[in-house]
């Protein structure tokens, strides 16, 4: 008898209106524990707003987000009490998220930010807390850089420990928010190296991109998002180079295939 | 010049009042503006419009103005209230009259100079604190506060140099600080300008020593931008 997983992650419903436009009209999938999944769709078709509808940095108009067991509504988290307050923070402690712009603290050295979340929500010791930071900047190939500030580093280290940041926190599920969109193309690959081998470790992630070629090799499912609904959802090579695919992703596919043969 | 001589250590002394009364002010300035800049910038709708009335009042006073009706205000409320509990009347010292006046009327530019300094902050470093699940006090005294008062560290600057010049304002209402002292001086020597030479001396030795200070700060502060 073969055991039932239940889903790291269970999307159910979400709606997000900003004033009277509809950005996300009820979107809904699950990711396996280990799952990897990329989203992927034009600009304007929602899909980082979907990421950030996950963690509530975006307060969702409906609709429900589940963590394992545990069941997060849109609705709850509307008001400021302690309670919701305390429920949120554990929230976004459980789900770790890497920002376009990667957003270090620029008055913080690299390991000082990686530092800041094992003692300021997990409550760890300073010692504990930096060794814990040394290895992940070494898991990230950053120990060089670790007293480094922000503003000395290049785009992909920047990025490389806004990863570690993230994953200091010990998250279950991991959200990439266009990771690769604001660095040069030379700097894309470091990153997207630390990505594969999270990928390969048994990491349950979600990644926004416009790294086709991600998509195509790393991912277990690509997620096709066009004007806030997911249009297709499957295994990559189903989405990206399958028959069925719809017209809107054909004509959004085509214009990286130009890129690819350009380039 | 030379009968000036004798008083130099009178009119340097008057430096202890000038700089005391900048140092206290400057602090009650910081702590006015910090609290009204976190009510304009706040949720609540009253505490909002009285902190912005605040700041549209005394951005327009001038600050002689300001003293006079601390320092003759404040005596005459105390009269008052001494009269009605039967007892002296304290004295209002101009010291503190010209400190309150101070802390009072810069608070209403540090509340200006403090907003902008927040509002540089990226939402992203914010929205970074609050994804690795920070409670909003941390985001507050981990990020936000450090990043706004480096903000705001080059414009402070400038607000407590012309604090120490404004202070000289007291010496209209007989508080003994280095313009007062010079005045006296040059009354008695009939040797204006080097009464007044003197008085300028001093406060261009603040001024220097307190550039100094700022120009540290702000270099401790770079985090490796480099600075022109």
């Amino acid at each position: 008898m073969k055991a039932v997983t239940r889903p790291a992650l269970t999307v159910s419903d979400i709606r997000k209106s900003f004033g009277p436009i509809e950005v996300l009209k009820g979107v809904s999938f699950a990711a396996a524990p280990g799952e990897v999944i990329s989203i992927i769709g034009a600009s304007g078709s929602g899909k980082s707003t979907l990421l950030r509808c996950l963690n509530f940095l975006e307060n969702p108009t409906s609709g429900k987000v589940a963590l394992g067991d545990e069941v997060f509504e849109a609705t709850e988290f509307a008001s400021t009490g302690r309670r919701s307050r305390a429920r949120l923070m554990g929230l976004r402690r459980r789900m770790g998220m890497v920002f376009q712009s990667f957003n270090l603290w620029p008055h913080r050295s690299a390991l000082e930010n990686v530092m800041e979340g094992p003692i300021h929500v997990l409550g760890r010791s300073k010692a504990e807390a930096e060794s814990k930071a040394l290895e992940l900047l070494a898991r990230v190939g950053l120990s060089h850089r670790a007293h480094a500030y922000p503003t000395e580093l290049s785009g992909g280290q920047q990025q490389r420990v806004a990863i570690a940041r993230m994953l200091a926190t010990d998250p279950e599920v991991l959200l990439f928010d266009e990771p690769t969109s604001a660095l040069d193309p030379e700097l894309v690959g470091e990153v997207l190296a630390v990505m594969k081998s999270l990928a390969q470790e048994g990491r349950t992630m979600l990644v926004v991109t416009h790294e086709i070629a991600f998509a195509r090799d790393v991912a277990d499912k690509v997620i096709f998002m066009n004007q806030g609904q997911i249009e297709q959802i499957g295994h990559p090579d189903e989405v990206l180079t399958g028959e069925a695919r719809s017209d809107s992703l054909r004509s959004f596919l085509a214009r990286f295939e130009r890129d690819e043969i350009r380039a | 010049m030379l009968a000036t001589l004798p008083f130099l250590g009178y009119i340097v002394e008057g430096l202890m009042v000038t700089v005391g009364a900048t140092l206290v002010g400057f602090a009650g300035a910081l702590l006015i503006g910090a609290t009204l800049s976190t009510l304009i910038v706040g949720s609540n709708t009253l505490p909002r419009y009285v902190a912005s009335g605040y700041v549209t009042v005394f951005r327009a006073l001038p600050e002689l103005l300001f003293v006079f009706i601390v320092y003759y205000g404040l005596d005459i409320a105390m009269r008052a209230l001494a009269a009605r509990i039967g007892i002296a009347p304290l004295e209002i010292s101009p010291f503190a009259a010209v400190t309150i006046a101070l802390a009072m009327q810069f608070a209403a530019y540090c509340a200006e100079i403090f907003r902008d300094a927040r509002t540089a902050i990226p939402g992203g470093l914010i929205e970074a604190g609050e994804a690795i699940g920070l409670s909003g006090t941390k985001v507050r005294t981990r990020i936000v506060l450090p990043l706004m008062f480096i903000n705001a560290t080059p414009a402070l600057g400038n607000i407590f140099l012309v604090i120490l010049k404004v202070s000289a304002l007291a010496s209209v209402i007989g508080l003994e600080e280095v313009t007062r002292r010079a005045k006296v001086v040059a009354g008695t020597t009939k040797e204006p300008f080097g009464a007044f030479a003197v008085a300028g001396i001093c406060f261009l030795i603040v001024t220097a020593l307190a550039t100094a200070l700022q120009h540290y700060i702000e270099r401790r502060t770079t985090f490796g931008r480099s600075v022109a």
